[in-house]
């Protein structure tokens, strides 16, 4: 079995990352503004939501594998479903916060519906999308590595359980420099959007 | 009995969801992947014989699997989390020491470190035991540190002032303050704790519910497979309902 090196492998299991992660941030904001929006929705769905967010995620790999077969989009879509649901719980929750008496004080100044949205939605709902957005990464990193780790892709997933079924003391230590690069990317990543969010949130610091 | 109106709008969307399931794959046309629910259903007569030849013990032996691997990791990881939140919490120097190195192993994706974890301790129970304990402790610790924060030092010298030993001060001070935040990081824990557990079984298993998926997926048996999954969603409700019925008997004033 020939190997891609392994930068090419890791720069597929980020690109795929990356797309998912973004998708879900703009996927997850629109269904979470439209359940937490429209009250009907909301009591209908909300439980079912909580559910979708206590469920192992995992358990959809094989189903996903089912469907789409090798290539990209297995990947792809078991990740971007995985990190979709925080982000969607994270806005809808966050439109039950924005206070209804302001909402009609500028009804009753004339605002229209677009200002509303510009003026008053849009500020509740970026915090609370940046505070699902560190979750929902590390799920469709986590996300895409399960897939790969589930079946054959040519992502570091893959690569790692090779080493791990290679029983020779290089793969062993090959396994551990990976499982060293892969945490520095995510501890890298996460404390950069953790620096986003404070930096968004200053004007709020105590 | 009142039924409230929300209740009956969520059962309306689970049989919408339902007969959805049983109708949509007849007209969908691919009979190998679209299952319709009678048939997932009635997939489990033959899931439960011990001697199914692609689910070796039946689907019994691999719940119990599972849920043995779940208990076994909750109870480890709850201990482990709540001892090591009270002491960041508790003593300042430790929790401004050791705190961002918690958040920092938090943010390491469990995936990347199973194929580790199995070579070391193999593919029965015992590695699922070690990641998920491992995926499972953060939650806790997370939440059981900022709750010993909150609890006011006044309440604590008074305890002190009047006598009161230190089991005493953490018994009738700070167990009554942070029970709330306890509760909420265990519900994590034990969300955490069940995803480890399926995503390592799914990976490198000889038993187990997320094994059961993927090796009946591996053999075709789809019926079987989404039966198992179905299974997995319902202990997931379960687990998710028992949880806040805890809390809520644990806290009577909490904000739910």
């Amino acid at each position: 079995m020939s190997y891609p090196p392994v930068y090419v492998r890791l720069s597929e299991t980020l690109r795929i990352t990356v797309l998912a992660f973004f998708s879900a941030i703009i996927i997850g904001s629109g269904i979470g503004l439209i359940i937490g929006g429209i009250g009907v929705l909301k009591s209908a769905l909300e439980p079912y939501v909580v559910l979708a967010n206590s469920i192992p995620r995992a358990i959809f790999v094989p189903l996903f594998w089912a469907y789409f077969g090798v290539g990209d989009n297995y990947r792809f879509f078991f990740a971007l479903v995985s990190s979709t649901i925080p982000v969607i719980i994270n806005v809808m929750y966050a439109l039950r916060s924005v206070d209804p008496q302001l909402i009609r004080v500028a009804s009753a100044f004339g605002a229209s519906v677009r200002q509303t949205y510009s003026k008053l939605i849009v500020p509740t709902i970026i915090p609370a999308i940046l505070g699902a957005a560190r979750l929902s990464f590390n799920l469709a990193f986590g996300g895409v590595i399960i897939a790969e780790e589930f079946q054959g892709s040519f992502g570091v997933g893959d690569l790692a359980v090779n080493y791990a079924n290679g029983f020779q003391s290089s793969d062993t230590i090959s396994l551990y420099s990976l499982v060293v690069a892969i945490a520095l990317i995510a501890v890298s990543v996460n404390v950069a959007l953790l620096l986003l969010e404070k930096w968004y949130l200053r004007w709020n610091r105590p | 009995m009142i039924v409230k109106q929300s209740n009956l709008l969520q059962l309306l969307v689970l049989a919408i969801i339902l007969i959805f399931w049983q109708v949509l794959p007849a007209f969908l046309n691919n009979s190998y992947l679209y299952v319709p629910l009678s048939s997932v259903l009635s997939s489990y007569g033959s899931l439960l014989d011990p001697s199914n030849q692609y689910l070796p013990g039946g689907l019994l032996a691999s719940t119990y699997t599972t849920i043995y691997e779940l208990a076994a990791s909750f109870v480890i990881a709850a201990t482990a989390g709540v001892l090591i939140g009270f002491a960041l919490g508790y003593f300042k120097l430790i929790g401004e020491a050791y705190e961002p190195m918690v958040y920092l192993l938090y943010s390491i994706p469990g995936a990347i470190l199973y194929p580790i974890d199995y070579l070391a301790f193999g593919t029965g129970p015992i590695s699922k035991i070690i990641i998920a304990s491992f995926l499972g402790v953060f939650p806790s610790i997370i939440n059981t540190a900022s709750g010993v924060r909150t609890v006011k030092q006044s309440y604590v010298k008074l305890a002190r002032s009047v006598g009161a030993s230190s089991f005493q001060t953490f018994w009738k001070v700070y167990l009554p303050a942070i029970a709330s935040y306890i509760i909420s990081g265990l519900r994590l824990t034990l969300s955490f704790v069940f995803i480890g557990v399926i995503f390592a079984e799914l990976i490198a298993a000889d038993n187990g519910l997320g094994w059961a998926i993927g090796n009946l997926q591996a053999n075709f048996q789809i019926p079987g497979m989404y039966a198992v999954i179905l299974e997995v969603i319902v202990l997931a409700y379960i687990f998710l309902e028992a949880s806040v019925l805890v809390e809520r008997a644990v806290i009577p004033h909490s904000r739910h």
